[in-house]
């Protein structure tokens, strides 16, 4: 633990966060910078293509194991009990409503992509591996806490919307939430290529290497920077934030990756699996849970539950979050 | 040049609604509509603006012209679809060319 500081340095001057970085400042100095929307999605796509390819092919050198069902089990429990946490935390110290606390929570229970693969980096820069398996572990938690989160909205309380717009929600939600939950583009994309790595192994990567991986840490660089400019713009714009809420988003990261760290802990999980699993479960989605809540809590902000995530714990995450879950996963695995 | 009152229905939602209007315009059997993308926008509470993460907060303006008895059912359709969500539903007066395709 007394290496945190050190790691945190290393972590602050990789080429990734100093590109968030300045993203972030040049959003706050209002230049004109911008990229692409296209582009940016293009690229968001491709990082989940190769992180789920790379996983895949990780995953069949080291062949399937009984143990990684258990694995992948913890993460679905995860998703599944931090909405929980999050919620019952932000009932009882902010003011926010039923619908808004549930929707936020289901962001707290969900992942971020880009967390992961940053973290994946660090223990790259680290010199420590990880199972490719992971990957599919970030897959499944992606989507338990947007059930969680729409069981915690539509419970009925004091102060809830009436029965008819509940009954005409649900005809127009159920009918297709579900796919949208299940097969929303980052999921289909990225179980997707992982199968492919599975099959195509070693001699699979060989063949596409140049395309997913000699670019990736360039890429990321520049979807980072996108992101800091789209973080900034989002704090800047950020109305509805009061200090417990954003006590809320630096507390909530560190509260959800112990979980994690706990139960790689227990699973007897390596020091790079424990960290991103901890990573993972202190990570907040921005992507596919903000469409799935406006469909399904339409009543809950955006300017709540899209800013903490983005603009408060993904940065947090980004710089001293990777750090410190690392070097707690760190100090839990040396025998 | 001789011209045909018609309706015009402005339909502007949130993206992620987008697929579940075009739905209830195929259920309705309107002959026609177009998908239009929106740049930026401000309403009373927020303003809001294309290039976010997220395609979420996007906004798409769905434009139907039809006659008036069907642009109405229409009108009272997506208001009884979207009466919980954010969205613009306007009915104005157009004249068109060709009658036979509204």
């Amino acid at each position: 633990m007394s290496e945190l500081l050190p790691l945190a340095v290393d972590n602050l001057l990789s080429p990734i966060i100093l590109f968030f970085v300045l993203g972030f400042a040049a959003a706050l100095l209002r230049s004109d910078l911008s990229v692409p929307e296209a582009f940016a999605k293009a690229m968001a796509l491709y990082l989940m293509l190769a992180i789920g390819f790379k996983g895949g092919v990780e995953l069949s050198k080291q062949g399937l194991d009984w143990t990684i069902a258990l694995i992948l089990l913890a993460g679905a429990a995860l998703s599944f009990v931090i909405p929980l946490i999050a919620y019952t935390l932000l009932r009882v110290f902010t003011r926010l409503g039923q619908a808004d606390a549930a929707a936020v929570s289901a962001h707290y229970g969900s992942i971020s992509v880009v967390t992961f693969v940053a973290g994946t980096e660090f223990l790259t820069l680290m010199g420590v591996g990880f199972e490719g398996y992971m990957v599919a572990v970030m897959a499944i938690m992606e989507t338990p806490a947007i059930v969680t989160g729409i069981w915690l909205a539509r419970r009925e309380l004091n102060g809830g919307p009436g029965p008819a717009a509940r009954a005409r929600r649900r005809a127009l939600v159920d009918r297709d939430l579900m796919r949208e939950i299940f097969l929303n583009g980052s999921v289909v994309v990225l179980i997707g290529a992982f199968v492919i790595g599975w099959i195509t192994g070693p001699r699979g990567f060989d063949a596409i290497a140049p395309f997913i991986d000699a670019p990736f840490k360039g890429v990321l660089c520049l979807f980072l920077l996108d992101m800091g400019l789209v973080a900034a713009a989002r704090l800047r714009g950020a109305k509805e934030l009061t200090a417990n809420l954003v006590l809320f988003g630096l507390a909530m990261p560190v509260i959800g990756a112990s979980l994690g760290l706990a139960a790689g802990w227990a699973l007897g999980l390596g020091q790079g699996e424990m960290a991103l699993l901890g990573l993972l479960s202190g990570s907040a989605s921005y992507i596919a849970v903000p469409a799935s809540m406006r469909l399904a809590v339409p009543e809950a902000s955006p300017g709540i539950y899209l800013t903490l995530s983005l603009a408060i714990t993904f940065p947090f995450n980004l710089t001293i979050g990777i750090p410190l879950y690392f070097s707690v996963a760190t100090a839990l695995s040396s025998p | 040049m001789e011209t045909y009152l018609r309706k015009r229905l402005d339909i502007i939602v949130e993206a992620p609604l987008l697929r579940h209007v075009v739905s209830l315009l195929e259920a309705e059997a309107v002959r026609g509509y177009t998908v239009m993308p929106c740049l930026s926008g401000k309403g009373p509470e927020s303003s809001w603006h294309e290039g976010e993460i997220s395609d979420a907060f996007s906004k798409r303006l769905i434009i139907v012209i039809a006659q008036e008895d069907q642009a109405r059912q229409v009108m009272a359709a997506a208001h009884s679809l979207l009466a919980d969500y954010s969205a613009i539903i306007t009915l104005s007066d157009v004249e068109v060319i060709r009658a036979d395709h509204f």
